[in-house]
């Protein structure tokens, strides 16, 4: 779907990348501003998920991956995004880790009961862990074995990213939103505030309530459907890369407000994987957010 | 959008802001920016690294004294490969040609006086035979030994215009980082000139500490060398003369030093460095020599060949400091030196770099050394009175202030750097001390150098 | 400066540098995130090595005193 759709004050550009719908919310009067924006959007967008996206055999992380025990120089702005994620890995105590994907290798989350044992999660532990990784940006070598995965910064930078690139081109009111992580240019016209639904993370749908915002960003971390039940017992798909094992009790959503996406989305991420914490640590960091049992 | 911390904030949040800040700096996708263009490359604000690339830094020194005395050209070429894990070696060849004349070490006096040293072989020129002629050759009276004679002019500093030297060096050095934070460096330098030999090793450890805030290190370095004078090594305190002089004479230095660097802040990069080093064996200078005068009229008697003790414990302390304020960045340097000599010294040294356009800086310098005498120097020897063990009237042993001034140029050019200097160096010391007998009281007796240098040079790496 | 002065003056500095060491360089220091003035070639100790090499070269061989920062010149018979 792309597509140029008239709404109140303004345009919708909506396109489908990085396995989300994406939208570009434009308030101009000319159609042509509005498309320019959106296709700058949509084009910085589909260039990262090409640069970064684990699910394509040809992007940046693919190869990085594929070349597991060689010295691996990175671009610049690659290498920004690893600094910076290894930065959150410190930042974070260690919860937050790009190396963490290979243990999906024995978590399934498929609803089932299909709970791994000690000893395969124990044996993937070995290709887990940034400390592991060595990184003299520019350049990393990861262990054999190991994998990173962007993918838990590269969506809401894509966010922060082409919100530039959008601005860029045109000074109205701007809010880019790709499945759910969102962030907007400044108050919409007439200094109102962008109104925000936060969307039900159980199975029937609907909106749980709505978020005013007048800037930057917000995003939404939840577990929803997502998930292992053995014997009455909830296996949440937030895993911690510290022990290999589900985080316990995490809430079921968490929305935290930030000044740009990709801030926002670590912390989200961050309070989930703080588990029946989550709270305690969202109030400790005075972090703007909503949550949800 | 704001990215500064208030009050408010946590301090993970505060933290986050400030690298969030920085990614979008690098990545140039800012949203409060334009979008990045390709704006060239800003000389003063180049933060690349030489990972993986070749680097050939090649720079010509030119040197030279006032009033006609020593004139260097040095070439050097300097080739670092770097590798991607941190490891590099580095190639540097140097050489070096001094010509002109050097104060022999009399003092000047209000008659002509004449100078005497030794020929290789009756009748054949020699490289001490300068060009300007003016040695001759003599038959030293009541013996068949042919020996030089050249004179220095009344109230002139007498000098030995026989001064010429090719020197090549080369230095080799290989550096590894053995993880993350340790790296060992081991190198050598091996220099060679007509009268003088240098062979020395290096190793060297060093680690970060403190989230990289912190380095320590450690170096220790061996030298050998060896004085091969043209005519042999002259007895030290003996009388100048034209017999040919003993064998050749070694030396050695063991040299350690310790550092610590630090950033204080983001602004501020501290460096301080203990040397240590002891020289054993022979440092005098075997051409040198030194006046005897009469205690009455200051009117030379005869000339004895220097001597200097065969040991000496040189330890230095050294505070660097690199300070970037606003667009300039800073360098203030201190040391302070003792040695078992006599010779204390301190020396002050700043330079400002102040970028000028994105493609060029200018980086103006000064430099203020000031060093006490060693115990043994001496403008001149009293005849009559018992001969010190050991004298020297070096000008560099002696009482002096010497001022740097300079300008560097820095300019990006093609896939480098086009460097140039241009300094004068002013030494200053006692012209005539207290209690000179004589006529000698009129005579200048300081005898260190006015000198400009101009070096220019081109740097640039390659894959 | 009268010698003694200097002697003095090292004395000082010797122990303002241990006391300097002994207070402990972990209160200081920035974030890596911090290190983008650091970062610049231009705050290297050295930035041009030739231009060091030439000048502790003549400073060797016109002055009493060497070494400090580094290795020492030296390694000709300059001196």
């Amino acid at each position: 779907m792309t597509a140029l759709q008239t709404v109140d004050g303004g345009f919708v550009y909506g396109f489908s990348a990085m396995g989300s719908p994406c939208e570009v919310r434009i308030e101009c009067e000319a159609p042509e501003t509005a498309l320019a924006a959106g296709e700058v959007v949509e084009a910085e967008a589909r260039r990262i998920e090409r640069k970064f996206s684990r699910y394509r055999g040809d992007s940046v992380v693919s190869a990085i991956n594929a070349r597991a025990g060689e010295l691996h120089p990175l671009d610049p702005e690659t290498a920004a995004l690893i600094d910076y994620a290894a930065q959150c890995h410190a930042l974070s105590g260690g919860r937050f880790d790009i190396t963490s994907g290979v243990l999906r290798r024995a978590w399934r989350f498929d609803g089932s009961d299909r709970v791994p044992d000690a000893v395969s999660v124990a044996a993937l532990m070995d290709t887990v862990g940034w400390h592991k990784v060595e990184w003299r940006r520019p350049v990393l070598r990861l262990r054999r074995g190991m994998e990173i995965d962007l993918g838990g910064l590269g969506k809401e930078y894509a966010v922060d990213a082409a919100l530039g690139r959008a601005m860029a081109v045109t000074a109205s009111p701007l809010l880019v939103n790709f499945g759910g992580d969102l962030r907007v240019s400044g108050p919409r016209s007439g200094g109102e505030p962008w109104r925000v639904a936060i969307e039900a993370v159980n199975e029937g749908g609907g909106s749980e309530g709505t978020i005013e915002i007048r800037s930057g960003a917000i995003t939404t971390s939840g577990d929803a459907r997502r998930f292992l039940l053995k014997n009455g017992q909830r296996f949440s798909h937030i895993l911690d890369p510290r022990t290999g094992w589900p985080v316990p009790h995490p809430p079921r959503s968490v929305t935290v407000a930030a000044p740009t996406c990709i801030e926002a989305g670590f912390l989200s991420t961050l309070a989930m994987l703080h588990g029946d914490g989550a709270e305690a640590f969202l109030e400790r960091e005075h972090i703007t957010a909503w949550w949800l049992r | 959008m704001q990215l500064t911390p208030d009050a408010t904030k946590g301090a993970l949040r505060a933290a986050l802001g400030a690298m969030t800040a920085a990614l979008f700096l690098a990545t140039g996708a800012s949203a409060q920016d334009t979008p990045a263009s390709s704006k060239p490359a800003d000389i003063n604000d180049d933060t690349s690294t030489d990972t993986s690339l070749t680097r050939v830094d090649s720079a010509v020194l030119f040197y030279q004294e006032a009033g006609g005395r020593v004139q260097a050209t040095e070439p050097v070429v300097s080739v670092t490969m770097n590798d991607d894990s941190g490891n590099s070696i580095n190639v540097k060849l140097t050489a070096d040609t001094l010509t002109g004349a050097t104060p022999n070490g009399a003092a000047p006096w209000t008659g002509t006086q004449t100078f005497i040293t030794p020929v290789k072989t009756a009748g054949v020129q020699t490289t001490t035979t300068s060009a300007s002629g003016n040695k001759v050759l003599v038959t030293v009276p009541g013996t068949n030994i042919k020996a030089a004679q050249y004179t220095a002019d009344p109230n002139t500093l007498p000098v030995d215009h026989g001064f010429r030297d090719q020197r090549y060096a080369v230095d080799l050095n290989y550096s590894v980082a053995v993880d993350n934070v340790s790296r060992f460096t081991i190198g050598g330098n091996l220099s060679t000139e007509h009268d003088y030999s240098s062979l020395s090793g290096n190793f060297g450890v060093s680690r970060d500490l403190n989230d990289r805030n912190t380095t320590i290190s450690a170096a220790v370095s061996v030298e050998m060398d060896t004085s091969k004078p043209y005519f042999g090594t002259p007895e030290p305190m003996t009388a100048m003369s034209g017999a040919t002089k003993g064998g050749n004479r070694t030396k050695t230095v063991v040299d350690a030093v310790f550092g610590v660097s630090q950033v204080v802040n983001r602004y501020w990069l501290a460096q301080l460095d203990y040397n240590i080093d002891q020289v054993s064996g022979y440092q005098t200078d075997p051409y040198r020599i030194i006046s005897v005068v009469s205690g009455t009229t200051g009117a030379p008697v005869r000339y004895l060949y220097e001597s200097r003790p065969t040991s000496r414990l040189r330890q230095s302390l050294y505070f660097g400091n690199k300070i970037a304020l606003g667009p300039t960045v800073a360098d203030a340097s201190m040391r302070v030196y003792h040695d078992s000599w006599g010779i204390n010294s301190l020396t002050l040294d700043v330079a400002e770099r102040v970028p000028v356009t994105r493609w060029m800086y200018v980086e103006p310098h000064l430099r203020y050394y000031s060093q006490t005498k060693a115990n043994f120097f001496h403008d001149y020897l009293v005849s009559g009175q018992a001969l010190p063990a050991f004298a020297s009237s070096d000008s560099r042993l002696g009482k002096f202030t010497a001022t740097t001034v300079g300008l560097k140029v820095g300019v990006h050019m093609g896939p480098g750097e086009l460097y140039a200097r241009a300094e004068s160096y002013d030494q200053k010391g006692t012209s005539h001390p207290a209690g000179a007998p004589g006529a000698l009281a009129q005579e200048n007796l300081f005898s260190g150098v006015k000198a400009t240098s101009v070096v220019l040079g081109y740097s640039f790496g390659f894959w | 400066m009268p010698g003694d002065m200097i002697t003095r003056l090292f004395r000082l500095v010797v122990a303002a540098g241990v006391a300097a060491a002994l207070s402990g360089c972990a209160s200081m220091g920035v974030k890596p995130w911090d290190r983008d003035l650091l970062a610049r070639r231009s705050m290297a100790p050295v930035t041009h090595p030739n231009l060091t090499g030439f000048e502790q070269h003549i400073y060797f061989s016109k002055e009493g005193s060497s070494g400090g920062s580094g290795s020492a010149g030296g390694g000709c018979g300059c001196n």
